[in-house]
């Protein structure tokens, strides 16, 4: 529960840590989905978008908790 | 009788137009082009069931044999997988859910306005004289502060008192 991300500041206003969060996932999302399209990621569930925004939601919930 | 059915089928098949000495007045596909005398018909007569069964079993029954065998799996096999892949995307989509409570819930208990980013001033105003707040509860409950007191019942003599905080 204690913040270690530094507060954002852009230009004078003060940024939520969830929008740096949601930028971090999406920068690991990214690098990680050509390791899914290798694994076959989309070819073990039955709604593939689904799946994939789970597996977002997933990783900032796990940034959140750990950072 | 049975070469003339060849020829009919292998004039449907391969597209020669070759008409047969029986059968010519009933085709009318081949009224316009020129009638053949009877040698070269019965010429195309002897050679064509030659080539016509040499020719079926050699392309026809070998690939709609083999080919759609091998990539079809049993009903039971497409089942389990339809049911298991399903199964997973539930399971992927509960854990998205219980990762959006936790979210939530973190959100909800450390929120983002901490000391220094967000200066909430609370100002404790409390009357100085014993009563119910009737009017401009509403106000003070929207903004988290109680500023103004605005009458108080039973009581209210001294509302400047009330107010001086």
């Amino acid at each position: 529960m204690t913040h270690s991300v530094p507060q954002l500041t852009i230009g004078g206003v003060l940024v939520a840590p969830l929008v740096i969060y949601a930028a971090a996932g999406v920068a690991v999302f990214a690098a990680l989905r050509p390791l899914l399209h290798l694994v076959g990621f989309n070819r073990a569930f039955r709604n593939p978008a689904v799946a994939e925004l789970s597996l977002y939601v997933l990783i900032l919930a796990l940034l959140i908790v750990l950072f | 009788m049975q070469l003339a059915d060849l020829i009919l089928d292998d004039q449907a098949t391969s597209k020669i137009p070759e008409p047969s000495e029986g059968v010519a007045g009933g085709s009318m596909l081949y009224v316009a082009s020129s009638a053949p005398s009877k040698e070269a018909g019965a010429a195309w007569e002897r050679r064509s069931p030659v080539a016509y069964t040499s020719e079926r079993p050699a392309v026809q029954p070998m690939p709609t044999l083999k080919r759609p065998l091998p990539k079809r799996p049993g009903r039971v096999a497409r089942f389990a997988r339809a049911t298991l892949k399903t199964m997973a995307t539930l399971l992927i989509v509960l854990a998205a859910t219980l990762a959006a409570v936790l979210i939530r819930n973190y959100y909800i208990a450390a929120p983002c306005t901490r000391d220094g980013s967000v200066r909430v001033q609370v100002a404790n105003v409390a009357p100085q004289v014993s009563g119910q707040i009737t009017e401009g509860a509403e106000r003070a409950a929207g903004y988290g502060m109680a500023l103004n007191v605005e009458s108080v019942m039973d009581g209210g003599m001294n509302r400047q008192e009330a107010l001086r905080a």
